[in-house]
């Protein structure tokens, strides 16, 4: 703890490294349960399936929260946001999670380069002969190519991810103002190359696994998801680190209401894009365009539907609504907490009934569910590890950003 | 400070003072000033801004609205009318299939469910924001100020009511004089009450009388009838050129606008040779097909009589008969003919689907309604038309056939099945009114009927006696 | 005092961590009241009265129209088999999403906390109604016998029949209706202080007669402001859902039938999408020539109008993404009809009308990027004319090419609009800017209590951050 070099504002620079060692040995410990979910799956029925996908799954949750992040940064500094500055160093670090995260989905694409159909029917050339659709769509739907759009989206999320963390910290030294109007330039074309990745990216790692199924919506779903779930975890992290009496002074009641409303619109937001693409399938009732909802009507799978839609929309919109749950940190947390959980769900539902056994859909089954938390836990473990890693000895809080006396005057109205 | 003033006597002549107005020029001053006046200890005092100023209802300790609620179930109550009346006017009021979705369906409501609710709230929010700040009041004792026309300008006014427990003219005078206002004055009621211009009233009485005129028309016409036609707005959509059935036309040679079926076309839902038993009675379609024309086609069986009264008999309807038979009278002879080719029909013997207790009861109800009426509620050929028929000794009637016959007891069920479908003798073909499924389930009632009536009493059990004994 | 200098400032610049100020020009509040109200008080210019001249005969002349297609039919259009949806609906959705830019400033810009809205949001607003107004003449006349309109609403009738609530066309009737009102309350609101301040200052009988009975007797009571303004909150967050359901809805028209080109999950937030853009550049096209003509550029800054621009590239580059992702999924998801209605598009008969689409909503706006356009008044201009083009193709090109050409070939055609089209199309911006006109001489056209809201106090403290 040291103040800023700022003589004039005397803000005191706190880091993550203050926290101790407990976190991350917690993250390093959570890891194991990765190996574990691997044997869990080696031993049970279909189990390399169950794990293949949960394992798909767990990254791009983890993904969707990072992205979140990063557009939180980048829009942020686009509009010249004054409130948020206290909270967006912890955005730029949730962002860096697209750096562990390219390591983890690297044997996913190894996986598909070798022609490993467990996951993607189109990376077999056996499956490909035998389908029509699958040779049409050979241009796109290859190895090769799959690879290179891989380099190429996590290469510029990183890119972005650093730049904004990178540049920002520099801030922290100089305290340049130049660096403000230099991030707000680049965040628009940032914003424009982020759109297209993140549609395509969901295209290619989620959609494909289906790959006769087609919606053009779906890059801007797995897109409110991942703001669903960014705001989640931005809630749960301001308010775990207020408890630890980091950033307990700067970020006020009023900061979390904001991030509390954020929250809230966004899983409205959410709701009316999963709507849309559900009412415009379900009116004109085209079997190529129902399979998707047909797979995720049977096998268990309309359970996990109606979760969503009355746990995922329905009791947040009418609980969460009011302003007391947003300005309480014990509702607002529990809040972000259970959308986190939707969060995952949502994900779950968008790419486990994808696994098949035989020709069927696999039914869920806690088989199922146990090999996905436990590998959800284990890859949440890696990556907060890596959060960790990256936030070490650096200010949580952008200290000499031009707008931060704003930022910590901020009122609601 | 609690002094109190006499209050004047309420006369026409002599206005009452309400209250004392302190004029301020910045919003600052505003709001240190209101701090102290409610620290004070008044309640009944407002001030007047020209736009929303921060930080004033904590200053002047303005207690949070409960407007958020009015939204709440205003939008509520839109969001539950729009379901309620979706659900009532389109499932049950009006109920009709489009598109193949169901009557009622939750994806379908969810568009006008949100726009109502949001429609109410929205009522809600704005009403209810007028009905709380007790608006629209056009008359206002401030508005003769000269001073206060600034309160929706630049100027900030404190304006306190004389109804005030605290109020006294003098005190409070000094008191607002204390907080440093550019100036503070009196507002007083006025002497007589406004009048409104006799223009504006004469205005509104012919308004009014306007306005009045197109329900009294509705409300005439709807109660009076009248000799004219009704008035066509739109000839040419009324009176289309275009052929309609029943017409004649000189545009085809038989003169007829409807047109015929087209040979070897079959109308929808009607294509019955998928399940031949069901619908014809028959195990297969025999060979013969002529056969078939004459014992299923009830047209041709007529029109092929009509001819054969005539002397030059129809030389198709000839062919149909077998060579070696040709009795003198035609027509009893084609009848002969037509039942002993009827008999010789490979009729179902069993029924072409499985027998239910529902198919009993419907068969049991749908012989009741079509049947009863002539063979009686127990087939005995005594129903109530028969009867009457009787009574009116009507030379001409033909007593409906008993089903308790040797000869009935005989018939095959698929036999049974035709003779509703097509009719027989002057029983009328039920074919058209009565769908195939409820045919097989008359005649499963029939069979029924027929075996309670050749049952031997003493095997029935006591209980299943006295049961029938109890109902009626 | 106001401690705004006199001396102008670039306001386009602003420095991180200083905020630059909305209001320019040595205001305080009584200039503001002043600026605003000159428009309502002075004597009129002549320029008002031939604008106000040429938009009435070109609204008389719609007005002619529509009665020649009432007494003749809808045979007066080019609507011919198989294009039964011609001009009158893209005319329609062209002018409901215009109508979307006044909602979003006053409703999402202000739960955005974005204070530079208050220079336009009224005249934004006064915009949408009108041209809600605009949109809702081509379905009400499209339906052919207009006096059984009212069949279009849940009111019993003489048939004892009901409306159909499974089609997207009720959804319409209903989510336009409702647009409609709630923005003329948020607008009519909005303007209650506004009203009760040329109130105040009208000095003849008939002006305080009519701005006295509007203003509902408002007295600028705090405890008044203090529900007004949870009202106005309340109204803002349900309007913001309400602006993305309106064209959502629209968009639910094309895309719940299963025709190749308008099927597609997409619609909905890429439509809302175009409607903000559209709505984006038809402020400006009117705000630029206003602001100058009426004297308000201190309140209407050129930071306002480089702050749209903004709004411009981001929701026209929104619209461009989905262009792009429809061509893509339209080759990626097999569908032989779909992929051939979108080179159709392209390189088809109307390939003209999607190139004149694209180059002007999607090319166009990218010239924002350079700060010299977005911040020279008369080339904004241009480029929103442009995108106001441009966003009238694109509903036609959705409309038009894939009815004109669809499943059967047998039955395919090319649509052509006769001159009642063309003619109600100019006769519905007559009636727009008639209306327009108007509201810029007799009604505040700036929200004032809302600028002097956002302007630094007196002691230098500005109310919101």
């Amino acid at each position: 703890m040291h103040t800023s070099p700022d003589t004039k504002n005397k803000i005191q620079v706190h880091t993550l490294a203050e926290l101790g060692p407990l976190p991350m040995k917690v993250a390093l410990g959570c890891s194991i349960l990765l190996p574990v979910a691997f044997v869990l799956g080696w031993f049970s029925e279909n189990g390399m399936e169950k794990f293949a996908f949960s394992y798909l799954q767990s990254t791009f949750f983890f993904l969707s929260i990072s992205l979140g992040a990063l557009f939180f940064v980048m829009i942020q500094q686009l509009t010249r946001a004054g409130w948020s500055v206290v909270l967006r160093r912890i955005s730029e670090f949730i962002a860096m999670g697209v750096i562990p995260l390219a390591v983890l989905v690297l044997p996913i694409v190894l996986l598909t380069l070798a022609g490993n159909d467990i996951l993607y029917s189109w990376a077999s050339a056996k499956n490909v002969a035998a389908d029509q659709l699958l040779q049409a769509k050979a241009p796109y739907l290859n190895s090769g190519f799959f690879a290179l759009r891989y380099l190429i989206y996590f290469g510029s999320w990183i890119f972005l991810a650093r730049f904004f963390l990178y540049k920002s910290v520099a801030q922290d030294e100089n305290g340049d103002p130049e660096l403000t109007l230099l991030m707000e330039r680049r965040s628009g074309p940032g914003l424009l190359l982020f759109a297209f990745t993140v549609s395509f990216a969901a295209i290619d790692f989620i959609m494909s696994l289906d790959p006769h199924w087609f919606s053009t919506i779906f890059g801007i779903y797995y897109f409110a998801a991942g703001l669903v779930g960014f705001f989640s975890m931005l809630a749960i992290t301001l308010i775990y680190l207020r408890s630890k009496g980091l950033l307990h002074d700067p970020v006020t009641i009023e900061h979390l209401h904001d991030v509390g409303k954020l929250l809230f619109a966004f899983n409205c937001f959410w709701a009316y894009i999963a709507i849309s693409q559900y009412l415009l399938i379900w009116y004109a009732n085209i079997p190529e365009e129902t399979i998707f909802f047909l797979h995720r009507q049977s096998h268990g799978w309309g359970t996990v539907s109606l979760i969503l839609v009355i746990g995922h929309f329905a009791i947040p919109f009418v609980f969460f609504m009011s302003r007391w749950m947003k300005r309480n940190p014990k509702a607002l947390f529990f809040w972000a907490v259970y959308l986190l959980v939707m969060n995952w769900i949502d994900i779950f539902w968008l790419v486990l009934p994808n696994a098949k056994t035989g020709s069927e859909t696999m039914s869920v089954s806690m088989g199922m569910i146990l090999v996905d938390v436990c590998c959800t836990i284990g890859v949440g473990g890696i990556y907060v590890a890596g959060l960790l890693k990256f936030a070490d000895h650096k200010s949580i809080m952008p200290v000499r950003d031009p707008r931060l006396e704003e930022s910590l005057e901020f009122h609601n109205i | 400070m609690a002094t109190t003033i006499e209050q004047p006597v309420k006369t026409k002549a002599e206005p009452e003072l309400l209250g004392l107005l302190a004029e301020f020029d910045d919003p600052n001053a505003l709001i240190e000033a209101s701090k102290k006046v409610r620290d004070a200890g008044y309640r009944k005092w407002d001030t007047h801004t020209p736009f929303p100023l921060h930080g004033i209802d904590e200053a002047m300790g303005i207690k949070w609205t409960i407007l958020p609620w009015i939204v709440a179930a205003c939008g509520l109550t839109g969001g539950t009318i729009a379901i309620g009346m979706q659900y009532w006017m389109n499932a049950v009021n009006y109920p009709f299939l489009i598109s193949g979705k169901p009557l009622f369906s939750i994806p379908a409501c969810i568009p006008i469910t949100f726009e109502l609710s949001v429609l109410l709230a929205a009522f809600g929010a704005f009403f209810g924001m007028l009905v709380l700040n007790q608006l629209p009041k056009l008359y206002n004792p401030l508005f003769k100020s000269e001073a206060f026309r600034r309160a929706t300008n630049d100027r900030f006014f404190i304006s306190m009511d004389a109804k005030d427990a605290k109020f006294s003219e003098i005190d409070s005078g000094e008191f607002l004089h204390s907080l440093n206002p550019i100036g503070v004055e009196e507002f007083w009621s006025d002497v007589e009450s406004p009048k409104l211009p006799r223009n504006l009233k004469l205005a509104l009485a012919l308004v009014g009388v306007l306005l009045l005129m197109p329900p009294a028309l509705v409300a005439y016409k709807r109660s009076t009838t009248t000799n004219s036609p009704r008035i066509h707005i739109v000839p040419d959509m009324d009176f289309q050129p275009k052929l309609k059935a029943q017409n004649t036309t000189n545009l085809f040679p038989d003169g007829r606008e409807v047109r015929p079926n087209i040979k070897g076309t079959i109308p929808r839902g009607q294509f019955k040779d998928d399940n031949i038993p069901f619908y014809y009675g028959l195990k297969y379609l025999p060979e013969d097909q002529d056969v078939v024309v004459i014992a299923l086609q009830d047209e041709k069986k007529t029109d092929a009589k009509k001819t054969e009264e005539k002397p030059p008999a129809d030389p198709k309807a000839d062919a149909a008969k077998t060579p070696a038979e040709k009795p003198a009278d035609p027509a009893v002879d084609a009848a002969a003919a037509e039942a002993s080719k009827l008999e010789k029909l490979p009729w179902v013997t069993e029924f072409p689907m499985p027998v239910t207790e529902k198919m009993m009861a419907r068969g049991k109800e749908r012989y009741r309604i079509y049947c009863s009426a002539c063979h009686g509620l127990g087939g005995e050929g005594d129903g109530l038309v028969s009867l009457r028929a009787m009574d009116l000794q009507q030379g001409t009637w033909v007593k409906p056939a008993s089903y308790h016959t040797d000869n009935v007891r005989k018939l095959p069920v698929g036999r049974l099945y035709h003779t509703i479908t097509h009719g027989v003798r002057k029983m009328p073909a039920y074919g058209a009114q009565v769908p195939p499924e409820d045919r097989w389930a008359i005649v499963l009632y029939l069979r029924a009927l027929q075996k309670s009536h050749e049952i031997d009493a003493t095997t029935i059990p006591e209980a299943e006696k006295r049961k029938l004994r109890d109902t009626k | 005092m106001a401690s705004v200098t006199a001396k102008p400032i670039d306001t386009t610049i602003e420095v991180p961590g200083k905020r630059t100020p909305l209001v320019t020009g040595a205001h305080d509040y009584g200039t503001v009241t002043d600026a605003v109200c000159r428009l309502a008080e002075c004597k009129t210019p002549t320029a008002w009265y031939v604008a106000l001249g040429i938009s009435a005969s070109l609204m008389g002349m719609l007005f002619g129209l529509i009665g020649y297609l009432i007494i003749t039919g809808v045979g007066v259009w080019g609507n011919r088999s198989p294009v039964f949806w011609g001009w009158p609906i893209v005319n329609f959705v062209f002018w409901v999403g215009i109508g979307h830019a006044g909602t979003l400033i006053s409703a999402i810009l202000f739960l955005f906390r974005q204070n530079w809205r208050t220079g336009i949001n009224r005249a934004a607003e006064a915009m949408t109604i009108f041209a809600v107004i605009c949109a809702g003449v081509f379905p009400g006349i499209h339906i052919g016998r207009v006096w059984l309109a009212y069949w279009l609403f849940p009111i019993p009738n003489q048939m004892a029949m009901w409306p159909n609530f499974r089609s997207p066309l009720l959804w319409d009737v209903f989510a336009v209706s409702t647009y409609a009102t709630v923005s003329l309350l948020f607008w009519y609101m909005g303007m209650i202080p506004d009203l009760a301040t040329l109130r105040d200052r009208a000095t003849g009988k008939i002006q305080q007669f009519a701005y006295g009975l509007f203003s509902l007797g408002w007295n600028g009571s705090s405890r008044h402001w203090h529900r007004y303004e949870r009202a106005y909150l309340l109204l803002a967050a349900l309007a913001a859902p309400l602006v993305l359901s309106v064209h959502t809805i629209v968009s639910f028209d094309f895309a719940v039938s299963q025709l190749p080109g308008w099927h597609t999950t997409i619609f909905p937030p890429y439509f809302v999408a175009g409607a903000v853009f559209s709505g984006f550049a038809m402020v400006l096209t009117l705000m630029i020539p206003a602001r100058t003509i009426c004297g308000i550029q201190d309140l209407l800054t050129d930071r306002h109008l480089e702050n749209m621009t903004k709004v411009i590239i981001a929701t026209g580059t929104m619209v461009g993404y989905a262009y792009a992702m429809e061509f893509f999924i339209a080759w990626y998801g097999g569908n032989r009809y779909e992929t051939f209605a979108f080179i159709n598009r392209a390189f088809g008969p109307y390939a003209w009308a999607y190139w004149i689409m694209v180059s002007c909503n999607v090319i166009s706006p990218q010239l924002f990027w350079i700060k010299k356009i977005r911040t020279t008044p008369w080339m904004i201009f241009v480029v929103c004319v442009f995108v106001n083009i441009g966003m009238w193709f694109e509903r036609f090109v959705i409309t038009v090419t894939s009815l004109s050409r669809d499943f059967l070939p047998s039955s395919w055609g090319y649509f052509k609009p006769t001159i009642v089209d063309v003619l109600m199309l100019i006769g519905s911006f007559g009636l727009f800017m008639t209306l327009f006109l108007l509201f810029c001489k007799f009604l505040p056209m700036v929200a004032m209590a809302e600028v002097k809201s956002v302007m630094p106090r007196p002691g230098g403290k500005s109310d919101h951050h």
